[in-house]
Protein backbone atom coordinates (compact mmCIF):
# COMPACT_ATOMS: atom_id res chain seq x y z
CA UNK A 1 0.00 0.00 0.00
CA UNK A 2 1.28 3.46 -0.89
CA UNK A 3 0.28 6.84 0.46
CA UNK A 4 0.81 10.13 -1.33
CA UNK A 5 -0.07 12.74 1.24
CA UNK A 6 -0.26 16.49 0.84
CA UNK A 7 -0.86 18.52 3.96
CA UNK A 8 -1.43 22.25 3.94
CA UNK A 9 -1.84 24.48 6.97
CA UNK A 10 -5.20 25.66 8.19
CA UNK A 11 -5.74 28.75 10.30
CA UNK A 12 -2.08 29.54 10.71
CA UNK A 13 -1.08 26.01 11.63
CA UNK A 14 2.67 25.67 12.01
CA UNK A 15 4.80 23.40 9.81
CA UNK A 16 5.64 21.46 12.97
CA UNK A 17 1.95 20.76 13.58
CA UNK A 18 1.60 19.52 9.99
CA UNK A 19 4.61 17.33 10.46
CA UNK A 20 3.12 15.79 13.58
CA UNK A 21 -0.12 15.03 11.71
CA UNK A 22 1.85 13.15 9.08
CA UNK A 23 3.76 11.13 11.67
CA UNK A 24 0.49 10.33 13.45
CA UNK A 25 -1.12 9.20 10.19
CA UNK A 26 1.78 7.05 9.06
CA UNK A 27 2.14 5.46 12.50
CA UNK A 28 -1.59 4.68 12.56
CA UNK A 29 -1.30 2.95 9.19
CA UNK A 30 2.00 1.25 9.98
CA UNK A 31 3.51 3.08 7.02
CA UNK A 32 7.11 4.09 6.49
CA UNK A 33 7.88 7.51 5.07
CA UNK A 34 10.02 7.40 1.96
CA UNK A 35 10.35 11.13 1.69
CA UNK A 36 8.68 14.38 2.49
CA UNK A 37 8.90 16.01 -0.93
CA UNK A 38 9.56 19.42 0.47
CA UNK A 39 8.65 21.44 3.48
CA UNK A 40 7.87 25.04 2.81
CA UNK A 41 9.22 26.63 5.92
CA UNK A 42 12.53 27.80 7.27
CA UNK A 43 12.14 26.15 10.62
CA UNK A 44 9.99 23.71 12.53
CA UNK A 45 7.88 24.45 15.52
CA UNK A 46 6.96 21.26 17.36
CA UNK A 47 5.39 20.41 20.68
CA UNK B 1 5.54 23.97 25.59
CA UNK B 2 6.58 24.72 22.03
CA UNK B 3 10.17 25.06 20.97
CA UNK B 4 12.05 25.59 17.77
CA UNK B 5 13.75 22.56 16.31
CA UNK B 6 16.45 22.95 13.69
CA UNK B 7 16.53 20.87 10.54
CA UNK B 8 19.80 19.34 11.71
CA UNK B 9 18.08 18.16 14.88
CA UNK B 10 15.21 16.66 12.89
CA UNK B 11 17.70 14.82 10.70
CA UNK B 12 19.03 13.05 13.79
CA UNK B 13 15.78 11.23 14.47
CA UNK B 14 14.35 10.54 11.02
CA UNK B 15 15.45 7.96 8.47
CA UNK B 16 14.37 9.92 5.43
CA UNK B 17 15.84 13.04 3.87
CA UNK B 18 14.38 16.40 4.77
CA UNK B 19 14.07 19.02 2.04
CA UNK B 20 13.24 22.21 3.84
CA UNK B 21 12.67 25.31 1.75
CA UNK B 22 12.49 28.90 2.77
CA UNK B 23 8.91 30.06 2.75
CA UNK B 24 8.35 33.65 1.71
CA UNK B 25 4.91 32.96 0.29
CA UNK B 26 2.25 31.81 2.76
CA UNK B 27 0.13 30.53 -0.15
CA UNK B 28 2.79 27.91 -0.84
CA UNK B 29 3.16 26.32 2.56
CA UNK B 30 2.70 22.65 3.16
CA UNK B 31 4.31 19.25 3.09
CA UNK B 32 3.90 16.35 0.73
CA UNK B 33 4.89 12.85 1.64
CA UNK B 34 5.35 9.49 -0.03
CA UNK B 35 4.88 6.63 2.44
CA UNK B 36 4.45 2.88 2.05
CA UNK B 37 3.46 -0.07 4.17
CA UNK B 38 4.05 -3.73 3.56
CA UNK B 39 7.35 -3.14 1.75
CA UNK B 40 10.95 -3.14 2.82
CA UNK B 41 12.42 0.34 3.07
CA UNK B 42 16.16 0.72 3.26
CA UNK B 43 17.60 4.14 4.10
CA UNK B 44 20.71 5.52 2.42
CA UNK B 45 23.02 7.87 4.27
CA UNK B 46 25.46 10.43 2.97
CA UNK B 47 27.84 12.10 5.42
CA UNK B 48 25.89 10.41 8.21
CA UNK B 49 22.63 12.11 7.21
CA UNK B 50 19.65 10.44 5.50
CA UNK B 51 19.92 11.04 1.75
CA UNK B 52 17.23 8.72 0.48
CA UNK B 53 15.33 5.48 0.73
CA UNK B 54 15.14 2.35 -1.36
CA UNK B 55 11.76 0.68 -1.57
CA UNK B 56 10.95 -2.44 -3.54
CA UNK B 57 7.85 -4.15 -4.80
CA UNK B 58 7.68 -7.30 -6.91
CA UNK B 59 8.24 -5.36 -10.14
CA UNK B 60 10.61 -2.52 -9.34
CA UNK B 61 13.19 -1.13 -7.02
CA UNK B 62 12.77 2.59 -6.38
CA UNK B 63 15.42 4.89 -5.02
CA UNK B 64 14.18 8.29 -3.88
CA UNK B 65 16.78 10.86 -2.94
CA UNK B 66 16.06 14.20 -1.36
CA UNK B 67 17.73 17.11 0.34
CA UNK B 68 20.91 16.60 -1.72
CA UNK B 69 22.94 19.72 -1.12
CA UNK B 70 25.31 21.36 -3.55
CA UNK B 71 28.38 23.28 -2.55
CA UNK B 72 27.97 26.94 -1.85
CA UNK B 73 28.93 29.45 -4.47
CA UNK B 74 32.50 30.54 -3.91
CA UNK B 75 34.51 32.91 -6.10
CA UNK B 76 34.03 32.15 -9.78
CA UNK B 77 33.02 28.54 -9.30
CA UNK B 78 29.84 27.74 -11.21
CA UNK B 79 27.10 27.01 -8.70
CA UNK B 80 25.52 24.25 -10.74
CA UNK B 81 28.65 22.19 -11.16
CA UNK B 82 28.12 19.85 -8.23
CA UNK B 83 24.39 19.22 -7.87
CA UNK B 84 24.16 16.56 -10.55
CA UNK B 85 27.41 14.97 -9.44
CA UNK B 86 26.00 14.55 -5.95
CA UNK B 87 22.93 12.86 -7.41
CA UNK B 88 25.12 10.51 -9.40
CA UNK B 89 27.05 9.52 -6.29
CA UNK B 90 23.95 8.58 -4.38
CA UNK B 91 22.42 6.07 -6.81
CA UNK B 92 25.83 4.43 -7.12
CA UNK B 93 25.65 3.62 -3.41
CA UNK B 94 22.45 1.76 -4.22
CA UNK B 95 24.07 -0.03 -7.17
CA UNK B 96 22.31 2.21 -9.66
CA UNK B 97 23.80 4.77 -11.98
CA UNK B 98 22.27 7.99 -13.22
CA UNK B 99 20.70 6.26 -16.23
CA UNK B 100 18.13 4.83 -13.80
CA UNK B 101 16.92 8.32 -12.83
CA UNK B 102 13.48 9.16 -14.26
CA UNK B 103 12.66 12.33 -12.28
CA UNK B 104 14.69 15.09 -10.69
CA UNK B 105 13.85 18.09 -8.51
CA UNK B 106 16.07 21.16 -8.21
CA UNK B 107 15.42 24.03 -5.83
CA UNK B 108 17.82 26.73 -6.95
CA UNK B 109 18.56 29.76 -4.87
CA UNK B 110 18.20 32.97 -6.91
CA UNK B 111 17.49 30.83 -9.98
CA UNK B 112 17.03 33.60 -12.54
CA UNK B 113 20.57 34.87 -11.87
CA UNK B 114 22.21 31.62 -12.98
CA UNK B 115 19.68 29.37 -14.73
CA UNK B 116 21.86 29.50 -17.86
CA UNK B 117 24.90 28.27 -15.92
CA UNK B 118 22.77 25.61 -14.27
CA UNK B 119 21.68 24.33 -17.69
CA UNK B 120 25.26 24.33 -18.97
CA UNK B 121 26.40 22.28 -15.95
CA UNK B 122 23.51 19.82 -16.28
CA UNK B 123 24.02 19.47 -20.05
CA UNK B 124 27.72 18.78 -19.49
CA UNK B 125 26.95 16.15 -16.86
CA UNK B 126 24.31 14.49 -19.10
CA UNK B 127 26.70 14.49 -22.07
CA UNK B 128 29.57 13.00 -20.06
CA UNK B 129 27.28 10.31 -18.64
CA UNK B 130 25.59 9.47 -21.95
CA UNK B 131 22.15 10.49 -20.67
CA UNK B 132 21.16 12.08 -23.99
CA UNK B 133 21.33 8.63 -25.62
CA UNK B 134 18.99 7.19 -23.00
CA UNK B 135 16.15 8.60 -20.94
CA UNK B 136 16.30 12.29 -20.07
CA UNK B 137 14.51 12.58 -16.71
CA UNK B 138 11.45 14.71 -16.15
CA UNK B 139 12.42 17.57 -13.90
CA UNK B 140 11.50 20.55 -11.80
CA UNK B 141 13.83 23.50 -11.35
CA UNK B 142 12.36 26.36 -9.37
CA UNK B 143 13.71 29.29 -7.42
CA UNK B 144 13.72 28.43 -3.73
CA UNK B 145 16.29 28.73 -0.99
CA UNK B 146 16.96 25.59 1.01
CA UNK B 147 17.45 25.71 4.75
CA UNK B 148 21.18 25.03 4.37
CA UNK B 149 21.48 28.20 2.26
CA UNK B 150 23.27 26.38 -0.55
CA UNK B 151 22.95 27.21 -4.25
CA UNK B 152 20.92 24.07 -4.96
CA UNK B 153 18.92 21.47 -3.09
CA UNK B 154 18.24 18.45 -5.29
CA UNK B 155 16.13 15.32 -5.28
CA UNK B 156 15.83 12.38 -7.66
CA UNK B 157 13.80 9.27 -8.28
CA UNK B 158 15.52 6.27 -9.84
CA UNK B 159 13.88 3.04 -10.92
CA UNK B 160 15.38 -0.38 -11.50
CA UNK B 161 13.24 -3.00 -13.18
CA UNK B 162 13.02 -6.46 -11.63
CA UNK B 163 10.91 -7.93 -14.43
CA UNK B 164 11.01 -7.64 -18.20
CA UNK B 165 7.70 -5.96 -18.87
CA UNK B 166 8.48 -2.57 -17.32
CA UNK B 167 8.58 0.37 -19.73
CA UNK B 168 9.91 3.86 -19.11
CA UNK B 169 8.71 6.25 -21.79
CA UNK B 170 9.63 9.93 -22.23
CA UNK B 171 6.59 11.96 -23.22
CA UNK B 172 6.40 15.20 -25.16
CA UNK B 173 4.07 18.09 -24.49
CA UNK B 174 1.77 18.87 -27.43
CA UNK B 175 1.66 22.57 -26.59
CA UNK B 176 5.33 23.10 -25.78
CA UNK B 177 8.54 22.56 -27.67
CA UNK B 178 11.06 20.11 -26.20
CA UNK B 179 13.18 21.67 -23.44
CA UNK B 180 16.31 20.49 -25.26
CA UNK B 181 15.46 22.95 -28.06
CA UNK B 182 16.15 25.92 -25.80
CA UNK B 183 19.26 24.54 -24.13
CA UNK B 184 17.74 22.81 -21.15
CA UNK B 185 17.71 19.06 -20.52
CA UNK B 186 14.55 17.46 -19.22
CA UNK B 187 11.64 15.48 -20.59
CA UNK B 188 8.26 17.14 -20.36
CA UNK B 189 6.99 13.99 -18.67
CA UNK B 190 8.03 10.39 -18.11
CA UNK B 191 5.65 7.48 -17.95
CA UNK B 192 6.47 4.35 -15.98
CA UNK B 193 4.45 1.44 -17.29
CA UNK B 194 4.26 -1.52 -14.93
CA UNK B 195 2.34 -4.78 -15.36
CA UNK B 196 -0.52 -3.71 -13.09
CA UNK B 197 -0.51 0.11 -13.25
CA UNK B 198 1.08 3.16 -14.82
CA UNK B 199 2.67 6.23 -13.25
CA UNK B 200 3.05 9.60 -14.91
CA UNK B 201 5.75 11.99 -13.73
CA UNK B 202 5.16 15.45 -15.17
CA UNK B 203 7.82 18.16 -15.16
CA UNK B 204 6.88 21.39 -13.48
CA UNK B 205 5.11 23.47 -16.12
CA UNK B 206 3.56 26.41 -14.29
CA UNK B 207 2.64 28.23 -17.50
CA UNK B 208 0.11 25.58 -18.44
CA UNK B 209 -3.55 26.08 -17.72
CA UNK B 210 -5.68 23.31 -16.26
CA UNK B 211 -7.22 22.76 -19.70
CA UNK B 212 -3.76 22.39 -21.28
CA UNK B 213 -2.73 19.87 -18.61
CA UNK B 214 -5.93 17.92 -19.26
CA UNK B 215 -5.19 17.90 -22.99
CA UNK B 216 -1.68 16.55 -22.33
CA UNK B 217 -3.03 13.76 -20.14
CA UNK B 218 -5.67 12.85 -22.76
CA UNK B 219 -3.11 12.74 -25.58
CA UNK B 220 -0.74 10.58 -23.54
CA UNK B 221 -3.60 8.26 -22.62
CA UNK B 222 -4.44 7.80 -26.31
CA UNK B 223 -0.78 7.18 -27.12
CA UNK B 224 -0.43 4.72 -24.26
CA UNK B 225 -3.56 2.85 -25.30
CA UNK B 226 -2.08 2.50 -28.78
CA UNK B 227 1.22 1.24 -27.32
CA UNK B 228 -0.49 -1.35 -25.16
CA UNK B 229 -2.61 -2.77 -27.99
Amino acid sequence: MEYFITVTPENGESPGALFEKIIEFTNAHNAVIIIPGCIWAAEFLVQ
Amino acid sequence: MKRLVSITEICLWVTWPVTCLDNNNPELSGIYVWAVCGADVKPIYLNSLPAGNIVEDKYTRFLRLGGVIAEKRKGTKKPGSHGSESDENNPSKAEMDFSAVIRTWFYNQDITAWYGDFNIARNKFFKENNIFNGLIPASTAIGKRGSANTAVVAGALAVQSKVKDIKVIPLSSPLQKPATEYGSSFSRAVELVMPDHRRLYISAQPVLSRMEKLLILMMHQLRLNALLK
